[in-house]
């Protein structure tokens, strides 16, 4: 072994080389004094093993934990009590209701395309006409005689809108409900309703447990189900139209029902060319694709079947249905 | 009383700290105090810090006592619950605000000299014991030259007597890299103290 081995072997072992090098060490008296000095260095680093402490460190310690397990007591006692909590839980309830109710109130007479929006019933966005200053006076008078809830139709969702608002929170609001993707302020039976539109297989069985989930062999969730929808609901949306972009006539938004009330498409047209409020005009849709409007007095109107089917990615399929303007969502 | 004899009397300890003894407790905390507290003095080099981070080593050790399965022994245990309280102190911003170093200061090396007792010398020879003054003080300062894994291993072997295998656990490494870390903190101790050793 050379000097060099040995000295490598003392930093990998300690004095612990010593043994190894034991013959290496009686015919060389300078890593005998290398040795001697490791030696020294372990004995003054086991030394500070053993100096003595502060004399109050344990007192310290145990007043250290003596404190601490105080201080954790006294917060279930003051905050976490049940006596205490359950109301607590309420009135946050309370407010935030309030809260959501008086929002409503203030922003019922104005904010139309907000409210839209935000009651996420559709994320689909209005044409820009409709965000200018004064254009929206039909969309107004939709509102005054949209159907009660129970008897208006529903609508099918979007998960993203074509056209930015200029609202920001109804930008807001329209980002919560693309990443919702399905309706979140109707009822659990509207979304069951809509989800037998979007997905029959999924949905009629949500329709016949109004809306709640159901057990049985069926391990889905709610959560999951509406996930499922919301996924198959990809072709189903390819009916919906979207508003044209840029300055033109305003557009106002029109369904077409099927026989049981239905909506089987969501289509913008121009508010010349829209059936007027409450009012139904009949749409017929070939085997060939071809489209055919009557409106209330037995006239054709051939410039609205047009824009249908302009406007509509995929008709819907062959048969009768029913054209009205889109009922406003509930407030 | 035999090691493993003591190893079964605190396990029962435990078990009695864990089912709200606190007697119990405080006997773990006074048999284990002292190791954690040195520790603490020599990675962090300050008694005040090391004093704050010895209440907090047992304040964690009290709080995770109902996850302690004996795995480790108690002391190895504690002593790595005192190595993460001293990297956290170590790392923390407000650490670095005070920019002190480990035993740099001539002050604080003269009180390291002070609580140091000599170690037991067979041969009370002057010259040798001179040397060793001398060493104990370069040591302080040396100390704080080398990194914080490298003052961590070295302290635990040499000062807190632990084994490889128990470095292991509490550095939560394999034993290879105890072994590689011991010699490079062998090593780089051995340039610190370049000044009392040529």
């Amino acid at each position: 072994m050379t000097c060099e081995e040995f000295r490598a072997l003392l930093e990998r072992e300690g004095t612990a080389a010593a043994q190894a090098g034991a013959e290496h060490l009686r015919h060389c008296p300078a890593c005998e004094g290398e040795l001697a000095r490791w030696q020294e260095v372990e004995a003054q680093l086991a030394a500070m093993g053993e100096e003595p402490v502060p004399a109050f460190l344990h007192a310290r310690i145990m007043a250290h934990l003596r404190a601490s397990a105080a201080s954790a007591q006294r917060v279930p006692l003051k905050v976490l009590r049940p006596v205490w909590a359950a109301p607590l839980l309420l009135a946050v309830v309370l407010l935030a209701l309030g809260g959501v109710g008086v929002w409503h109130l203030v922003q019922r007479p104005t904010a139309v395309p907000a409210g839209e929006a935000q009651s996420a019933v559709t994320a689909e966005a209005p044409p820009p006409a409709l965000l200018g200053k004064g254009a929206p006076v039909p969309v107004m008078a939709q509102k005054v005689v949209a159907p009660k809830q129970a008897d208006r139709p529903l609508e099918v969702k979007r998960s993203e809108s074509p056209v930015p608002r200029a609202d920001s929170r109804a930008q807001g609001e329209q980002a919560k409900a693309v990443a919702r993707g399905l309706a979140v302020n109707q009822a659990p039976e509207e979304q069951a309703e809509v989800a037998a539109l979007a997905a029959p297989a999924a949905g009629e069985e949500l329709l016949r447990s109004g809306g709640k989930p159901t057990g049985g062999t069926d391990t889905r969730s709610w959560g999951s189900a509406k996930q499922q929808v919301a996924s198959e609901e990809a072709p189903r949306a390819a009916q919906l139209s979207r508003p044209p972009a840029g300055p033109g006539p305003v557009q106002v938004r029109c369904q077409l029902l099927d026989g049981e009330d239905f909506p089987r498409a969501t289509v913008w047209l121009p508010e010349d060319r829209v059936p007027g409020i409450a009012t139904v005009w009949e749409v017929v849709v070939g085997e060939g694709g071809e489209v055919e409007v009557v409106d209330t007095t037995g006239t054709p109107r051939p410039e609205v079947a047009s824009a249908i089917a302009q406007r509509l990615p995929a008709l819907p399929p062959p048969g009768r249905y029913r054209l009205t303007q889109a009922p406003l969502p509930d407030y | 009383m035999e090691a493993g004899e003591a190893a079964a009397a605190e396990a029962l300890e435990v078990e009695r700290a864990k089912a709200g003894d606190e007697a119990a407790l405080e006997a773990l905390v006074r048999r284990h105090e002292g190791d954690t507290y040195r520790l603490c003095r020599r990675m962090l080099g300050d008694p005040e810090e090391a004093m704050e981070a010895t209440q907090d080593t047992f304040l964690r050790v009290v709080r995770a006592l109902p996850a302690f399965r004996g795995e480790a022994s108690f002391r190895t245990w504690v002593l790595g619950i005192a190595i993460n309280v001293c990297r956290t102190r170590l790392t923390s911003r407000a650490w670095r605000d005070r920019q002190r170093w480990v035993s740099l200061s001539p002050a604080e090396a003269e009180r390291s000299e002070e609580v140091v007792p000599e170690p037991s010398d067979p041969r009370p020879d002057p010259e040798r014991r001179a040397w060793a003054a001398e060493l104990r003080r370069a040591l302080g300062t040396a100390l704080g030259k080398l990194t914080r894994e490298h003052r961590e291993v070295l302290l635990l072997h040499e000062m807190t007597q632990l084994d490889y295998e128990e470095l292991a656990r509490v550095l939560g490494v394999r034993v290879g890299t105890v072994k590689s870390r011991m010699a490079r903190a062998r090593a780089a101790l051995r340039v610190a103290l370049r000044e009392v050793w040529p």
